[in-house]
């Protein structure tokens, strides 16, 4: 009975569709409609949230292309629980209202932007208001679902909704505010009428605010998390906002020339669970605002674009002393003040015995600080544009530190000697500072990195240096890179011989040519025939063995005297299958030609290249089209 | 090895590991205990069956994903990213996708229904519904009200 019902349904759709125009030809089609017909309401569901993921407004298109895609669409709730909403489009507010209906009793996020053509704000406003205001009547009605609030407008847009949608948020967790304005040096104070019952839990709030300055209501003390980019607001506003937020735990202020000073009588600003504080582009105002700021469970301070000045020293110097759960202090200056005379700082001497790690970008005034500074337990040491003695006595204390980086350290003496045991260090990095390894003992180093920068004098000292550090310790070094070294063919495989061990070898920049390659080759007692012509003959060494035998990855870049010739007989003898009992490693490799005296890769060069396998080269080639053209 | 028929009468002798990679399949293999008896599988044609069990043999030596990974990718934000391999492998016509598609799902087979959900996802992301019908010989199969409130709706996405 039902199979017959079901025959029976099944014409009466079939009669229905021919007799629309144009309907044998849909019958004919619908016959065929895997994806109308056939698919499972739940795979359909699958596809249709991977569509969501990545564009919102596709899934809305989605409801629209048939019947059974609809139904699905407007079935499932969990597609409706993100209202993207765009005030440049029409009737905004009903559409809000039909997606709350679909929603069913999700929680929600909206997302509003405004696409349409900025106005002047009278215009603005005239062409505005009455949609705006019934879309924000309808925002209200369900602001107690709310979990994500993101929105993107212009000021008086921003304005009134924001003026109808005050009330309970109390499942609100993320707050994304960008005002959009032609001048960018424009910031809107900004009520964020949003409000918590007074037993409300302890939620945590997520805010990011751009070209605005936010006041909170009662969610102030939920807020753990919080952005601020914006151009100069009153400095007391500033100190505002951070106390109406006594709970804070990471903040980021983006909050360029700030204005007015701090009133004759203030109280400082409590901020007892803060745990990582990020101050952008502060200049006038960073020492008082390390005043204002009581931080005492602080671990990570990041300040970055700032002048050293005497002031910036005073001011890190007493919030330093304030602050002993540091673990990780970033201080990187705009590199504008190009002092070049220390100042007398006589302050007494701290020592922060929780920092891990320290990364500052200083000068001679910057000096004077860390002159009184110590860090013990040091894991991670970066420093740039600061003088050697500095380097030298933070290495000499911290027996833990496992990474170092020195950038243009200035002031090294010409005596050097091997007075630094560094036990524990694996990775270092220098650029314009190699002198540095004169004084260098560091057994367990795995990594180096040297940055010469094409510089004559830097290259000739290296040529001798490093040969010797590496001779001195012997460390089982894995990793080696070497950028803008001028150096000799003979020098880069003397040095590689100092380094048996290496397994990644990174060249970028240097003079060497493809006789270094050729140093490299595998004999061919190790490997199978290679076909190479009578002047590319492989020379086998006299004891059997090759250089750098645990070799597996190389990156050489923009080495002019490199060729791809050269290239492809290392990668011939590396990656060739060989009969060999023990073949060498296979070789992965990233090279670049730009800059070589052959930079012109042929078809057939970049493909022999290809053919070894795990090779990145800077090169595109279409494929070869198979066949007869 | 395990026997596996298909609805048209094939007969497919694979790994066991290879055949567990369906759920359903693993589950049968558990209930029966050892035994010689086929699998019959009715929803799988054999040109289908075949290409599924080459996706099987290819990740045949990946975790299974638990309920927890299926759990945490229901939170997660979804990708549309396909792995080098399995692009490769689902370039088959429309009609062979969906029926990949629905073998997957049959047989559960999650990672291999994702394959194919993503392919079909990557497919339409951009184009308006009329494309999408043409793209799959989709009938508009909308009552005229249901017209009329799609109408109302595309409104919704015009300049003011």
């Amino acid at each position: 009975m039902g199979s017959h019902q079901q025959h029976t349904d099944s014409l009466e759709q079939a009669l229905t569709l021919v007799s629309r125009p144009g309907g044998i030809e849909d019958f004919r089609m619908s016959s065929r409609s895997i994806a109308q017909n056939r698919l499972p309401a739940d795979v359909l569901f699958e596809i249709f949230g991977t569509s969501q993921a990545s564009s919102e407004s596709d899934l809305f298109r989605l409801a629209h292309v048939c019947l059974a895609w609809r139904h699905v669409i407007h079935e499932h709730s969990a597609f409706w629980s993100t209202i993207p909403l765009d005030l440049g489009k029409r009737d905004q507010g009903e559409k809000a209202a039909f997606w709350v209906d679909r929603a069913g009793e999700r929680l929600l996020s909206i997302k509003i932007e405004d696409t349409s053509r900025p106005q002047n704000n009278d215009g603005d406003r005239l062409l505005s208001d009455a949609p705006l205001v019934h879309l924000g009547v309808i925002l209200r009605s369900f602001m107690d679902r709310w979990t994500s609030f993101i929105v993107s407008a212009s000021p008086s847009k921003m304005d009134t909704i924001l003026r109808l949608c005050s009330g309970f948020t109390p499942k609100l967790t993320n707050i994304k505010i960008t005002v959009v304005a032609d001048d960018p040096h424009v910031m809107t104070p900004l009520i964020v009428p949003f409000s918590l019952p007074s037993d409300h839990g302890s939620s945590e709030i997520v805010v990011s605010t751009t070209r605005c300055l936010p006041t909170f209501w009662s969610i102030g003390r939920n807020i753990t998390n919080l952005n601020i980019d914006c151009y100069a607001p009153d400095f007391q506003d500033t100190l505002e906002l951070l106390r109406a937020c006594p709970n804070l735990m990471w903040c980021s202020l983006h909050i360029p020339d700030s204005e007015g000073d701090l009133p004759p009588a203030w109280t400082k600003v409590q901020l007892p669970h803060l745990i990582g504080l990020h101050m952008l582009f502060f200049y006038d105002t960073l020492g008082r605002l390390l005043d204002a700021l009581e931080v005492p469970l602080l671990q990570c301070l990041i300040v970055q674009q700032f002048s050293w000045d005497e002031a910036a020293v005073q001011a890190f110097w007493s919030f330093f002393r304030r602050c002993r759960n540091l673990e990780k202090i970033y201080l990187h200056d705009d590199d504008h003040n190009d002092e070049h005379m220390e100042h007398g700082f006589g302050e007494a001497p701290i020592t922060l015995g929780s920092v891990i790690d320290l990364d500052v970008h200083g000068n001679y005034i910057a000096a004077s600080l860390f002159r009184k500074l110590s860090f013990p337990n040091l894991k991670k040491l970066e420093l740039q544009n600061l003088p050697f003695d500095i380097f030298h006595s933070y290495a000499s204390l911290a027996m833990h530190l496992t990474e170092i980086s020195l950038f243009d350290i200035f002031d090294i003496p010409d005596v050097r000697t091997p007075t630094l045991l560094l036990p524990s260090l694996t990775a270092l990095t220098l650029r314009q500072s190699s002198e540095v390894l004169d004084f260098l003992t560091a057994p367990r180093l795995e990594s180096l990195s040297v940055r010469c920068d094409y510089d004559k004098a830097t290259a000739q000292h290296l040529g001798k240096s490093l040969p010797q550090f590496l001779r001195r310790q012997r460390p089982a070094l894995r990793s080696l890179g070497l950028f803008g070294w001028d150096a000799s063919d003979e020098e880069m495989i003397g040095l590689m011989k100092e380094a048996p061990s290496l397994k990644k070898l990174a060249l970028h920049g240097c003079s060497v040519s493809d006789d270094v390659l050729h140093a490299l080759v595998v004999p061919l007692s190790t490997s199978t025939s290679v076909d190479a012509g009578p002047e590319q003959e492989i020379s086998t060494r006299a004891d059997g063995s090759c250089l750098l035998p645990e070799l597996t990855a190389v990156i050489l870049s923009n080495n002019p005297h490199i060729t791809p010739l050269g290239v492809i007989e290392f990668l011939k003898s590396r990656n060739s299958r060989s009969s060999s009992a023990r073949p060498p490693p296979h070789v992965e490799a990233e090279i670049i030609f730009r800059g070589s005296i052959r930079a012109e890769l042929t078809r057939d060069e970049y493909d022999t290249i290809q053919s070894y396998g795990g090779i990145s080269l800077g090169v595109q080639f279409a494929p070869r089209c198979e066949g007869p053209e | 090895m395990v026997n596996l028929v298909t609805s048209d009468n094939e007969s497919f002798t694979v790994e066991k590991a290879v055949a567990s990679r369906s759920v359903l399949i693993k589950n049968m293999l558990e209930d029966v205990g050892e035994s010689d008896q086929p699998i019959p599988l009715p929803n799988v044609t054999a040109s289908v069956l075949k290409k599924v069990l080459e996706y099987c043999d290819h990740h045949k030596n990946e975790p299974m994903p638990t309920s927890e990974d299926l759990a945490a990718e229901d939170t997660r934000k979804r990708t549309t990213d396909i792995g080098e391999w399995d692009q490769k492998f689902i370039q088959v016509d429309q009609e062979m996708l969906f029926e990949i598609i629905l073998a997957a799902n049959y047989l559960d087979i999650k990672p291999l229904l994702d394959v194919g959900c993503k392919t079909v996802a990557n497919m339409i992301k951009g184009k308006t519904p009329e494309e999408i019908r043409k793209l799959f010989n989709i009938v508009n199969d909308f009552t005229p009200e249901e017209e009329a409130q799609i109408k109302k709706e595309n409104e919704w996405a015009e300049d003011r």
